[in-house]
């Protein structure tokens, strides 16, 4: 009977249980009421534990079952396998206790049952934790590194047995993570069958959206490399909370990085001699990191101070690479000028030779030959400038996608003023549709990456309308100039819009590009890494971007100031094409009117945009509005007529 | 618009100006007396062809045209070491070479004579513009954009054939831009040239009626200059001419030396001038010293050189107090050339309106402009940052004021005018110098006008009855 018990508690299938419960009279020859109720509580540790030996069973062995895998099961993995097999090493002191106690029996055949309940009692609490652990595990489908946390939630309980017994399963979790983390941190492998560590491939789907208008330009193993380094994430409900997510992120770029130099094209594109091209990454510090990381994994209780530390060596050394290699080698300095004289305007002659000979393309819808005039034109434009530069000539070229037709006409009359109606309708012309192309040096799409230079040519095209605008204004002033002679009213409009039209573009330029380029310039210049340098970079275009309004306008809440400089433009358009129209000496009486009402629109635009930009300006990030201010109401010409 | 401008000089001083003007630009762009570009000067990017065109063996040809009556100063040029450096057809020489004898109807009639030799070389030269890259034919139409006119309107030709000049492109090629560098005669001394006042009466008019844009160089100023800043107890034509060639030169360096803006000279003078008569621009420069000195100013910072900009003793115009009217700026554009910090336009912008340093017109938005640009590389000087103002500034109609007051002395007296009556315009009648006077004096009244709220409603017309 006592063995019978043993048995039970090793774990063996007895009838302990049915002779419990059959409720004959044999039993009360034998047992003692008071021993069938030990003999149940016995029974009821068992049970606990048999749970956990099952679940163990279930997801030790499971490549066997993965056919018979139903949804309510845990997910399949290495860490979930680690997890079952800390579990059973927690298990051990059990088993020996139940090896002890049989020596006990046999010994003495009489050893009471209240000896062996008292023995065994102090597991329950390890059981209920752990019982609570797996149900945790089970409902909430607790995977790969997220087991990490759940164990970390776990650990402090305070009763020393439970807790050495999760730190021995945290430990057996970790050497997986481990592993993980050294294949993904020196080599800038993945092997990750079963999605489990904390850095992810994107799926394709997802990905393909973000690379979209990145893709069609570029060689295609060029995309390909891109596309290979961009494809991973950080899961940040993966990521177990003693790890901050800015560590996550450096983890995240170490890797990056790494798949980034196994893709240098300027070493032969052959994947088979990838691994020859890694090494030389780390070089002779390889077999030192990879010790650290082993000794790392040898700790009992995650060191993570140390495995900060190291991960900020890793970091230091693969940034100062990176810096010679993007700073000296690409010649970051000399690209990040050609983006801004071409991106942002630098190359003011050139735009200004560019629009003219594609105002013409540019003010019809796309077609078919729209991208190929475009360039062709970008090209004349080009060598006019004596800019025979190769270098600049094959980096950027234009595209102009057609829009996609929308059949939605339909569905729109209801309603006064649709989004169509209110768009200005310059935006499905060439100039709303036209995107610069640049084709990145590796390895420098660290810096312009696909957001940044989606960024980069919202700015363009911004910038593109301003001159444009511009352009049309002086063009108008010249033609004005020739007849001497013309009605007030039109020139007062006139001077105003070139007057705000300009002060746009100084402020633009000067104060918000120029401005922030040379604090870029200076950040990058007296750095060696390439984290600052990439830093610097992205200050800057976070600063221009919403220095000139155009932050987060692809969301619902346009941003006010950007609205109105909108209808400015599309205001300064409509002047322009009426006034060419206007025999300007001697007005009509509708052409008065009409005059009055762009007038009037440009006052009430003007107020509302002083206005605003009064309000806002006292606040501490108003500083570039009170700097636009300044340049718009310099002599408080807008302010006095409020 | 690659900004092609061909620059026409007329007479003595146009000619003294227009030479030390292609010295400097040669200077500044690398290219050596002859016009071959120097060894040091292949790699900039600079914009050569703005004011050059290359011919074939690599020569780089100023696009200008030297037109004299007297062949005085265009000999010295050609006896220069910068002889070659011109293309011998654009310089063209009255065969007799008796000058204009400081005459303005002779001058204008002379250049009525010889117009069909000069517009064979101006159409030429215009035509020639472009058709040298022969990738541009098939989509470009012909860029050039405008005339640049230097010479003085005092004398005889530079006056009365410059006017005739302005006539005849504003007629022959009515869409471009006309910009001229006029020399206004020193009014502190005695000039020999006795029908100054009419000359510059006469001229004056052209200016106003023709003209897209006038820098003003006051020759009473620079002289001024010349002696309290730059110490020099007599000033000589070549010194003078240094410092006009250095206003010429800086004012176009914004379209030679290319960045995000003011590439073009239309967008660089369409807001200085918001009506169409109101076209004469001052011009202001810093620092003002002579080499040795230079040290002392060194410390520049983007206030000081626009605060500086801002003194009336930097002003190359000289401009007496009109204490009936409360002049001020229609529009100012600084050009500051050097290393500066962009960041600092800003807060010097802010410090100027403060302080009130600036009074700006009542009846629209102005404002000062800050075009920051670069500097020739070859050229060294001890100056860190350096600034040139152009401005759109009601006072000087307190010249035109002068010259009025001049020429109505003179007329009083009805001197000198047989010279005039010699000349075909003024053989029947002198309408055409009351006609001029009137015309200036409308633009001295529309100068006034403009200092008012209601110079909108300023009606020129209740004038004209």
């Amino acid at each position: 009977m006592l063995h019978e018990v043993l048995l039970s508690l090793w774990g063996c299938s007895t009838n302990a249980l049915q002779i419990l419960e059959s409720d004959t009279v044999d039993l009360e020859k034998y047992l003692h009421p008071g021993e069938r109720v030990l003999l149940k509580e016995i029974l009821d540790i068992v049970e606990q534990c048999n749970i956990i030996r099952n679940f163990i069973q279930k997801y030790t062995t499971s490549n066997n079952l993965k056919s018979t895998q139903d949804l309510e099961d845990v997910p399949q993995g290495l860490y979930l396998q680690a997890f079952c097999e800390g579990m059973d090493q927690a298990l051990e002191p059990f088993r020996k206790e139940i090896v002890d106690l049989e020596d006990v029996v046999l010994r003495d055949s009489y050893t009471p049952l209240s000896l062996i309940l008292c023995r065994i009692q102090k597991y329950i609490c390890l059981f209920s934790v752990l019982n609570s652990i797996i149900k945790e595990v089970c409902t909430q489908k607790i995977h790969g590194c997220k087991l990490l946390q759940c164990l970390h939630q776990n650990m402090y309980t305070g009763i020393p047995d439970v807790k050495s017994a999760i730190e021995k399963m945290s430990h057996c979790v970790h050497i997986v993570f481990y592993k993980h983390l050294t294949s993904w941190l020196l080599y800038g492998h993945l092997e990750d069958m079963y999605n489990e560590f904390f850095v992810q491939k994107i799926s394709e789907r997802q990905n393909s959206l973000i690379l979209a208008d990145n893709k069609d330009n570029f060689d295609k193993a060029n995309t390909k490399f891109t596309a290979d380094m961009w494809n991973y994430d950080v899961q940040i409900d993966m990521l177990p909370s003693y790890i901050r997510p800015s560590l996550a992120i450096k983890i995240l770029t170490i890797g990056q990085t790494i798949i980034m130099f196994g893709n240098d094209p300027r070493q032969k594109k052959d994947f088979a001699i990838v691994d020859q091209t890694e090494t030389s990454i780390w070089g002779e510090k390889e077999y030192e990191y990879f010790l650290k990381f082993q000794n790392l994994q040898k700790k009992h209780i995650f060191d993570i101070v140390e495995f900060e530390r190291t991960i900020d060596e890793l970091k230091q050394c693969i940034t100062e690479l990176l810096w010679r290699v993007a700073v000296e080698e690409a010649q970051l300095v000399q690209q990040l000028k050609l983006v801004k004289d071409f991106f942002l305007m630098g190359r003011g002659d050139l735009f200004l030779e560019f629009i003219r000979l594609t105002a013409h393309i540019l003010n019809k819808p796309p077609t078919q030959h729209t991208s190929r005039d475009i360039n062709l034109a970008f090209q004349m434009a080009l060598r006019k400038m004596h800019l025979n530069d190769e270098n600049a000539m094959d980096s950027f070229n234009f595209i102009v996608p057609i829009p996609a037709q929308e059949n939605e006409d339909i569905e729109v009359e209801g309603t006064e003023f649709t989004e169509k109606e209110r768009e200005d309708p310059i935006e499905r012309r060439g100039w709303g549709m036209i995107i610069l192309k640049y084709k990145v040096i590796w390895p420098l799409h660290l810096l312009f990456n696909p957001s940044a230079l989606n960024d980069y040519n919202t700015l363009f095209k911004f910038l593109l309308r301003v001159k444009k605008t511009q352009i049309d204004l002086w063009n108008l002033w010249s033609e004005h100039m020739y007849y001497k002679n013309i009605d007030i009213g039109v020139i007062q409009l006139r001077n105003n819009l070139i007057f705000i039209i300009d002060n746009l573009q100084y402020y633009l330029q000067v104060d918000v590009l120029e401005s922030q380029y040379t604090i870029m310039e200076t950040n990058i210049k007296s750095t060696r890494n390439f984290e600052d340098v990439q830093k610097a970079h992205c200050i800057f275009l976070v600063n221009v971007m919403s220095q000139t309004f155009l932050l987060g306008n692809a969301t619902e809440r346009r941003n006010p100031v950007n609205k109105l400089i909108k209808l400015l433009l599309r205001l300064c358009d409509d002047f322009i094409l009426q006034a060419s129209m206007w025999e300007v000496g001697n007005l009509l009486l509708t052409e008065q009117e009409e005059l009055k009402t762009l007038s009037d629109t440009l006052e009430s635009l003007m107020g509302w945009l002083t206005k605003t930009l009064n309000r806002v300006r006292a606040q501490p990030s108003g500083e570039h509005l009170a700097q636009l201010l300044l340049r718009l109401d310099f002599n408080r010409w807008f302010s006095k007529k409020i | 618009m690659p900004c092609e401008m061909i620059t026409l000089q007329l007479g003595q001083c146009g000619n003294q100006i227009g030479f030390e003007f292609w010295k400097k630009l040669c200077a500044e762009h690398g290219i050596s007396s002859e016009g071959i570009l120097e060894d040091y000067a292949t790699e900039g990017t600079d914009r050569k062809d703005v004011f050059f065109y290359q011919s074939d063996d690599e020569h780089y040809i100023p696009r200008a045209v030297l037109l004299d009556l007297e062949p005085r100063v265009i000999h010295t040029i050609m006896n220069s070491p910068y002889s070659k450096l011109y293309n011998p057809e654009n310089i063209y020489l009255s065969k007799h070479g008796g000058g204009a004898g400081n005459n303005w109807a002779s001058g204008y009639h002379q250049g009525e004579k010889l117009q069909e030799e000069i517009f064979d070389i101006l159409d030429r030269e215009a035509d020639g513009s472009d058709s040298l890259e022969v990738y541009t034919i098939i989509l470009l139409e012909l860029v050039l954009l405008g005339f640049v006119l230097c010479h003085s309107i005092a004398g005889g030709t530079g006056s009365g054939m410059g006017s005739f000049m302005l006539e005849s492109l504003a007629d022959r090629f009515p869409k471009k831009l006309i910009e001229t560098y006029s020399v206004f005669p020193n009014q502190d001394e005695i000039s020999d040239v006795v029908v100054q006042p009419y000359n510059s009466l006469l001229t004056l008019k052209r200016l106003t009626q023709c003209a897209d844009c006038v820098v003003v160089l006051d020759n009473t100023a620079l002289n001024r200059i010349a002696s309290d800043r730059l110490h020099i107890q007599n000033p000589s034509f070549t010194q003078i001419n240094k410092l006009v060639s250095t206003i010429m030169s800086v004012s176009t360096t914004t379209l030679r030396y290319p960045s995000y803006m003011n590439n073009d000279l239309v967008g660089l003078i369409a807001p200085l001038i918001p009506t169409p008569r109101l076209h004469f621009l001052m011009t202001g420069y810093t620092p003002l010293t002579t080499d040795q000195e230079g040290a002392s100013v060194r410390k520049t910072s983007v206030l000081d050189v626009m605060r500086r900009l801002l003194q009336p003793k930097n002003m190359m115009v000289s401009t007496a107090l009109d204490r009936n009217a409360s002049h001020c700026y229609i529009s100012i554009l600084n050009i500051i050339q050097g290393e500066v910090d962009p960041t600092q336009v800003h807060k010097s912008l802010q410090r100027i309106r403060e302080r009130k340093l600036a009074q700006f017109i009542p009846w629209g938005p102005a404002s000062i402009q800050v075009a920051l640009s670069r500097k020739s590389p070859y050229i060294q000087s001890t100056h860190r940052v350096s600034g040139l103002m152009l401005a759109n500034h009601t006072n000087i109609s307190s010249l035109f004021d002068r010259a009025l007051q001049q020429y109505d002395k003179l007329r009083k007296r009805e001197a000198f005018l047989e010279q005039f009556r010699k000349e075909k315009m003024f053989e029947d009648n002198l309408d055409e110098l009351d006609n001029s006077r009137e015309v200036v004096e409308y633009l001295v009244k529309e100068y006034q006008a403009a200092t008012r709220v209601d110079y909108l409603s300023w009606n020129p017309s209740k004038l004209e009855t």
